[in-house]
């Protein structure tokens, strides 16, 4: 079986990385163009974040953790809701940000 | 030659994004059909369909991406842009390109959760009702990029006229 919990725990950082990003880039100029310089777009760059947090965090975890067979529902649901949240988040931040 | 030309056109990248991200999509919904039928066969099919479905996600990654950054951003966002479907390109296009970054690290996620329970149709401790809900959520954050971008479309279609 696969470190269930290593994987779960380096998609919530990623997925809470990848929203954090998109709103702090929505409300500071400097940090839109510090992405925008590293790749040409911040698009490109938030993207990169994203899949290099979760491989890098996923093979730290996985030597850091060991897998724990007992909570596995505990850490897929965990998953599920947190990228749930960061749906919902989005959603209204963008949707105020807009009106503001 | 012919077909980097082709694919690297508007129309094209249009279409091969939303079909991809549209199969990617109904991969995970065939997935969790094939993971509600607990029998061996349809878990050795289910490992394969949701390796399809993340090879579709990420394909669909770098063509959506190539087309925001070159295509939507110099010739679509233009046509919404002071119109009165500006929320279109402030509300439903930003929320569209953030929940799309992190659609295939779930559709990873899940195709790893799904590769750790070779003993699927026997062992009677796996989560699945969990697995199932992030089938489910896959599918249903991958027809909300279709519906947004069904929405994008239009809008633009709207404002050119055709």
């Amino acid at each position: 079986m696969k470190n269930i919990k290593a994987f779960s725990i380096s998609t919530i950082v990623s997925t809470v990385i990848i929203t954090l990003s998109a709103i702090i880039e929505e409300l500071s100029v400097s940090f839109k163009n510090s992405l925008k310089a590293l790749t040409g777009h911040p698009w490109i760059t938030q993207s990169i974040i994203g899949i290099v947090s979760f491989v890098i965090l996923s093979v730290i975890f996985c030597y850091i953790f060991k897998p724990d067979n007992k909570n596995l529902a505990k850490y897929i649901w965990s998953t599920f809701f947190t990228a749930l949240a960061c749906t919902i988040v989005l959603l209204l931040f963008f949707v105020f940000h807009a009106q503001a | 030659m012919v077909v980097i030309t082709a694919l690297t056109s508007t129309r094209w990248l249009v279409i091969l994004h939303a079909a991809l991200g549209e199969i990617g999509a109904l991969s995970f919904l065939w997935v969790l059909a094939e993971l509600i039928n607990k029998q061996k066969k349809n878990y050795v099919r289910a490992k394969w369909v949701s390796l399809g479905g993340v090879i579709m996600f990420f394909t669909n990654w770098f063509l959506s991406g190539y087309y925001y950054v070159t295509q939507y951003k110099n010739l679509v966002e233009p046509a919404i842009k002071n119109t009165n479907f500006i929320w279109v390109s402030n509300i439903i296009m930003e929320i569209k390109v953030d929940i799309f970054k992190f659609i295939p690290i779930l559709a990873l996620f899940a195709f790893i959760v799904i590769l750790s329970f070779p003993n699927w149709s026997s062992d009677n401790k796996i989560p699945r009702k969990s697995i199932y809900a992030i089938c489910i959520l896959i599918v249903f954050l991958g027809f909300i990029m279709v519906s947004f971008g069904y929405i994008v479309s239009a809008t633009v279609r709207a404002n050119l006229g055709n």
